[in-house]
C-alpha cells in the first residue's frame, strides 16, 4: 500500500522532532557524562551543572513531542515500540527522574557527599539514556523479531516478544555508544563555549580526545549499517547516503575545528554530525517504522501503524499553529542565557 | 476530596478579611489546610481511576482488552517495584530538605533559635 501525503509528512515531522531532540539534549546529556571528568572540585561541578540549568527542561521537551507525535501520528508504532522495548523504558525513565531531580536538589545541602552523590546519579543517568537511545535506534535499524497478535487477526498489532537482552547485539551495542560519544562530543564543544578559564582549558583536552573515539566509532557504524544489515537502508536510502556523507563530512570539520580552537564553528559542525546521522536513520529507515527481522512483511509500517487521515489532518493543523511559537521562546530562552559562567558567579542550581 | 477543596476556598477567602487573619485560633487551622491538597487530589486520583474499572476508556474498551500481550508480569513488576522505591527515596530526600529548609531562621530575624 502507497503512502499517502499525510503520512509521509508526519513521518518527516517525528524524525524533525527526534532530530531537535538529539541536537538539543544530545548536548545536555554530554556534558552530564563529562561532568565528573571535567569538574575537579565542587564548584567546578556546579558550573558545568549550571551551563544547562536553564535549558535542559526546554530540550527534554522535544523528546515528549517526539514521543507524541509518534503516538498521535503512529498509534501502532508507539504501541509496538514502548511495549516491546518496556524494561528498557523503564530503565530510561527512571533515569529521566534521577536527572531532573539532581539539577534541582544537588546544590541545596552544603554538605560535600550529598553533592557527590547527586553528581554521580547525574553521570550515570545522562549516560544510561545516551547508550539505551543508541541501542534503540540501533533495533530499529537492525529490525527485531515481531509476531502477530493473537487477538486481533495479522497486522498491524504486531508485538516484539524478547526481553531487555534480546535487545543487546554487537551492532545495537555498537551504536548505543556512537550515541554516547557523539553526545559527549557534543557537550563538551557547549562546555567550551559556555565556561572560561581552567575548565575551559580542560574541556577543550576532552574534546579533541571524544572527538577521536567517535569519529572512529562512527564510521564503523555507518558502514556496518549500511553494509551489514539486510534490513536498512530501504526505499528512501538515496536520502540516507546523502545523509552519512554530509555527516560524514560534519564530524570531520568538528575535528578541525576542535584542533583549531574554534568551539563556535566545532558546535554547529558537531550538531549537523548529529542532525544528519539522524536523518540517515530515519531516512533508512522508511518505510518501515519497526523492520521484522523475521521476514519483512511483518514489518510496522508507516501505513500500516498511522492514524486516519482526519487525524493526520488536525495534527497537521495543530502544528502549524503551535510549533512557531514554542521555536520562538526556546531560541528566546538560549539567548538570554548566552553568556560564559565564571567559576565565582552566583549559580541558580 | 470536595470537602477538602470547598474548606480551601473557604479558607483562603476568609483570610481575605482582616478580622480573621489577626485571630490565632485561624492561622492554625489555616496551617492544618496545609495537608488538605495532597488529600484532596490522591482521593481525586483514587477516584477516577478505582471508579472507571473495569473501563480503560469508560464505557468503550475495557483494560483487559487493552493491555499488552507481550508484556510479561515480572517486567510489571520490575517497573512498579523500581518506580516505588525511585519515589520513597524521593519523598525521604524531599521532605528532608523541606525540614531543613522550614527550620532556617532568615537572617533579618531576631528570633532565638529555640534550646533543644
Amino acid at each position: 500500500m502507497e503512502a499517502t501525503f499525510l503520512q509521509i509528512l508526519w513521518f518527516i515531522l517525528v524524525t524533525v522532532l527526534f532530530i531537535g531532540f538529539f541536537f538539543l539534549e544530545g548536548f545536555d546529556y554530554g556534558v552530564g557524562m563529562l561532568t565528573p571528568f571535567i569538574g575537579k572540585n565542587d564548584r567546578e561541578r556546579r558550573v558545568l551543572i549550571n551551563t544547562i540549568g536553564p535549558h535542559w527542561d526546554g530540550n527534554e521537551v522535544w523528546l515528549l513531542t517526539a514521543g507524541g507525535a509518534s503516538f498521535a501520528a503512529f498509534p501502532h508504532f508507539y504501541a509496538t515500540l514502548f511495549s516491546g522495548f518496556y524494561v528498557a523504558l523503564v530503565l530510561m525513565l527512571l533515569a529521566l527522574i534521577s536527572r531532573a531531580v539532581v539539577f534541582e536538589y544537588r546544590s541545596k545541602n552544603d554538605d560535600l557527599k550529598w553533592r557527590k552523590t547527586w553528581d554521580w546519579v547525574f553521570f550515570i543517568a545522562s549516560f544510561v539514556i545516551a547508550l539505551l537511545w543508541g541501542v534503540a535506534v540501533g533495533n530499529l535499524m537492525k529490525g527485531v523479531e515481531l509476531t502477530p497478535d493473537p487477538n486481533f487477526n495479522g497486522a498491524p498489532y504486531v508485538y516484539h516478544h524478547g526481553g531487555l537482552f534480546s535487545l543487546l547485539s554487537p551492532f545495537t551495542i555498537l551504536s548505543g555508544l556512537v550515541f554516547v560519544f557523539l553526545f559527549a562530543m557534543h557537550g563538551a564543544n557547549f562546555i567550551a563555549l559556555k565556561t572560561e578559564g581552567e575548565i575551559l582549558e580542560r574541556t577543550k583536552k576532552t574534546a579533541w580526545n571524544i572527538w577521536i573515539v567517535a569519529l572512529v566509532l562512527t564510521v564503523i557504524f555507518v558502514v556496518w549499517a549500511f553494509a551489514g544489515l539486510d534490513t536498512f537502508p530501504n526505499s528512501a536510502s538515496i536520502i540516507s547516503y546523502i545523509a552519512a556523507a554530509i555527516a560524514a563530512l560534519a564530524l570531520i570539520f568538528t575535528g578541525l575545528y576542535i584542533k583549531k580552537d574554534d568551539f563556535k564553528k566545532a558546535f554547529w559542525a558537531g550538531g549537523l554530525t548529529i542532525i544528519f546521522a539522524t536523518i540517515m536513520v530515519f531516512a533508512g529507515l522508511f518505510p518501515y517504522l519497526i523492520p521484522a527481522s523475521n521476514g519483512l512483511e511483518n514489518s510496522i509500517t508507516v501505513t500500516n501503524a498511522s492514524s486516519s487521515e482526519y487525524t493526520l489532518t488536525v495534527m497537521s493543523i495543530v502544528a502549524v499553529l503551535l510549533v512557531p511559537l514554542v521555536l520562538f521562546y526556546q531560541i528566546w530562552s538560549y539567548k538570554v542565557f548566552k553568556g560564559r559562567i565564571k567559576v565565582d558567579d552566583e549559580l541558580e542550581y | 476530596m470536595v470537602y477538602a477543596g470547598l474548606i480551601m476556598l473557604l479558607v483562603g477567602f476568609l483570610a481575605l478579611f482582616k478580622g480573621f487573619v489577626e485571630k490565632k485560633w485561624f492561622l492554625k487551622l489555616a496551617f492544618w489546610t496545609l495537608f488538605l491538597p495532597f488529600i484532596a487530589t490522591s482521593f481525586g486520583w483514587i477516584m477516577a481511576e478505582v471508579g472507571r474499572q473495569p473501563f480503560i476508556v469508560y464505557g468503550l474498551l475495557k483494560v483487559k482488552d487493552a493491555a499488552s500481550p507481550n508484556i510479561q508480569p515480572s517486567d510489571v513488576w520490575f517497573s512498579l517495584l523500581s518506580m516505588g522505591i525511585l519515589y520513597a527515596i524521593l519523598i525521604v530526600v524531599e521532605v528532608g530538605l523541606m525540614i531543613k529548609y522550614a527550620n532556617k531562621i532568615p537572617e533579618e530575624s531576631n528570633v532565638q533559635p529555640e534550646v533543644a
